[in-house]
C-alpha cells in the first residue's frame, strides 16, 4: 500500500511537470487524481473502491480524449464531438501522436480497463477486491505515464 | 557521504511545499530517482544519487547511464535528469572515462567533492539546461522500445523463465561451458568466444579512446547472434540488467555525418538465462519486459526448442 501511495503522488507531480500540464483539460485530470487520492480515505470498502474506479476511469478517459482531440485538430482531421476511451485509443494508435503510439502491453491494458470499468460501473452489486483495484489503478497509471510522453 | 536520504532531505527542505517528492515511484523504472521536483508547471526534474566512493566500474557507470535512458524514454525527453555523484578518490584514465561518460550524458552532473552545501546542490540543479542535442537519440529509443514491446509478450513463451522456484544453478555447474555446447549443437555454426562489438559509448561520452562491448559468445549466423550468459537469481539482478540494457541500446547506433543514427540490424543480442528471471511478486515479467524492450531475445539455457523459436525471423 505504501508503494501505491508513492505511485499516486508521483503521477500527480508528473502530470504537473509534463509537457501537457498547461492544457486546461489536463488540469482537470490532475484534480481528478487528487480526488482519487482522497477516495482512499473512504471508510466503507464498497464505496471506496467504487469511488476509486470512478475517478481513475475519468482521469484516463479525459486525458486520452484530450490528447486524441488535440492531435486530430492540430493535424487538420475531423474530430468527433464526444470521445470514448475506445475511440481515443483507436485514434491514437491509428494516427500516432507526434510519431508515437502506445506500446502493445499498454494498448492491451487500456482495453482491459475499459472492460473492467464497464463491469463495475454498470453491474449492480459488483465490486472489485483490493488487489483487482490496485491492478486497475496501476494500469491507468502506466497508461497515463506513457501518454504524458507524447509530444503536444 | 552523508546518508542518501539525509542529503536529499536537506536539498528538499529548500524547495517549496508540494513541489517535490522524495523517493518517487515510477512503475517502469528499474532504479528510482531519489527526488522528483516540479520547479514550475510543465517542467520536471529528477535527481539520482550515486555513491561511487568505493570505486566505479563499467557495470555501475552503464547502470547509471541506463537510468538516464529510462528516464528520457519513459518519463519524457524534457525531464531534466540530474546525477549527484560521490566519486572515487583514485582516478585513472579508464575510471576517468566512466565519470566523463556520465558527466557528458546527464543534463546536470554534480560531483560531491570537498565542502558542499545543499544550497550549492540546488543551484547546480536549477542552473543546468536539458541537452537538446540528445533528443533524436531519446526519441529513436522511445520508438524502438514501443515497437519492441508491441511484439511481446506471450506469457506462455516466457513462463519457464519467471518461475520463482528456479533458483541459482547447483554449485560447480559451469553455465558458460554449457552455453557454448548448447549454441554449437543448436546452430551448427561457428561459435566465437568473447566477441567485441562497436558502440556509441565513446561518442556520446566524448571519451579519451574507443571502447567496445564484449559479449560472451557470437554465433556466426546471418545476422550473427551475440550471446551473453545470465546467471539469474531472485534478488540483486537490477544492476546486471541495467548494464545489459545499456549495452543493447548502445550497439544499435553508429556515428554518421549528421550525428548518431540507428545502424542496420546487423546483430541479434541473446540473453541465455540460467536460474530465474522472475521480477517482483506483483509483476513477475518485469525483467523479461525490460530486456525485450531494448532488443534482447531471451531463452532459457537447456531449452533448445525455445532457443530456436526466439531466433526465428
Amino acid at each position: 500500500m505504501r508503494t501505491y501511495k508513492r505511485e499516486l503522488k508521483t503521477i500527480l507531480l508528473h502530470l504537473r511537470g509534463c509537457a501537457w500540464a498547461k492544457h486546461g483539460n489536463v488540469q482537470n485530470v490532475i484534480v481528478e487524481y487528487t480526488h482519487l487520492d482522497n477516495a482512499a480515505k473512504t471508510p466503507t470498502g464498497a464505496r471506496r473502491v467504487s469511488l476509486q474506479i470512478f475517478h481513475a476511469a475519468r482521469a484516463i478517459d479525459t486525458l486520452l480524449a484530450h490528447i486524441a482531440n488535440h492531435e486530430g485538430t492540430k493535424c487538420g482531421r475531423q474530430v468527433p464531438q464526444y470521445w470514448t476511451l475506445g475511440s481515443s485509443l483507436r485514434a491514437i494508435q491509428l494516427h500516432g501522436v507526434g510519431g508515437l503510439r502506445f506500446s502493445g502491453p499498454t494498448e492491451t491494458d487500456i482495453g482491459d480497463m475499459t472492460d473492467s470499468r464497464n463491469t463495475y460501473l454498470h453491474q449492480a452489486n459488483c465490486f472489485p477486491n483490493d488487489q483487482d483495484m490496485q491492478v486497475f489503478i496501476n494500469k491507468t497509471i502506466r497508461a497515463i505515464l506513457e501518454a504524458a510522453v507524447f509530444p503536444p | 557521504m552523508r546518508r542518501k536520504d539525509a542529503l536529499i532531505a536537506e536539498v528538499a527542505a529548500l524547495l517549496p511545499e508540494g513541489s517535490f517528492q522524495e523517493r518517487p515511484f515510477y512503475p517502469n523504472l528499474l532504479n528510482q530517482p531519489s527526488l522528483l521536483y516540479i520547479p514550475e508547471l510543465g517542467k520536471l526534474v529528477t535527481v539520482h544519487l550515486y555513491d561511487f566512493g568505493d570505486g566505479i566500474t563499467w557495470h555501475s557507470a552503464l547502470g547509471a547511464l541506463e537510468d538516464l535512458f529510462e528516464l528520457k524514454t519513459t518519463v519524457g525527453p524534457f525531464t531534466k535528469a540530474v546525477a549527484i555523484v560521490k566519486l572515487p578518490e583514485d582516478t585513472n584514465a579508464e575510471n576517468g572515462d566512466m565519470v566523463r561518460l556520465l558527466a557528458n550524458s546527464f543534463d546536470a552532473f554534480l560531483a560531491l567533492q570537498g565542502k558542499f552545501s545543499p544550497a550549492d546542490i540546488l543551484r547546480g540543479i536549477l542552473d543546468a539546461g536539458v541537452r537538446e542535442g540528445m533528443f533524436p537519440l531519446w526519441r529513436e529509443e522511445a520508438m524502438y522500445q514501443r515497437s519492441a514491446l508491441s511484439r511481446v509478450i506471450d506469457p506462455d513463451a516466457y513462463a519457464s523463465l519467471v518461475k520463482p522456484a528456479l533458483e541459482r544453478l547447483p554449485q560447480g555447474r559451469n553455465l558458460k561451458a554449457r552455453a557454448m555446447e548448447l549454441l554449437q549443437d543448436t546452430f551448427r555454426e561457428p561459435v566465437i568466444e568473447g566477441r567485441l562489438v562497436d558502440s556509441i559509448k565513446s561518442s556520446i561520452g566524448h571519451l579519451s579512446r574507443t571502447y567496445r562491448f564484449k559479449f560472451d559468445f557470437m554465433v556466426s549466423t546471418h545476422p550473427p547472434v551475440l550471446v551473453d550468459v545470465l546467471d539469474g537469481k531472485r534478488n540483486g539482478m537490477r544492476e546486471r540488467l541495467r548494464y545489459m540494457m545499456a549495452k543493447a541500446r548502445l550497439i544499435r547506433y553508429r556515428v554518421g555525418p549528421d550525428g548518431i543514427v540507428p545502424r542496420a540490424a546487423d546483430y541479434r543480442p541473446l540473453a541465455l538465462v540460467g536460474g530465474t528471471l522472475s521480477g517482483p511478486n506483483h509483476d513477475p515479467y518485469r525483467y523479461v519486459r525490460a530486456l525485450r524492450s531494448v532488443g534482447w531475445e531471451i531463452a532459457r539455457e537447456e531449452d533448445v526448442a525455445g532457443l530456436r523459436r526466439v531466433l526465428e525471423p
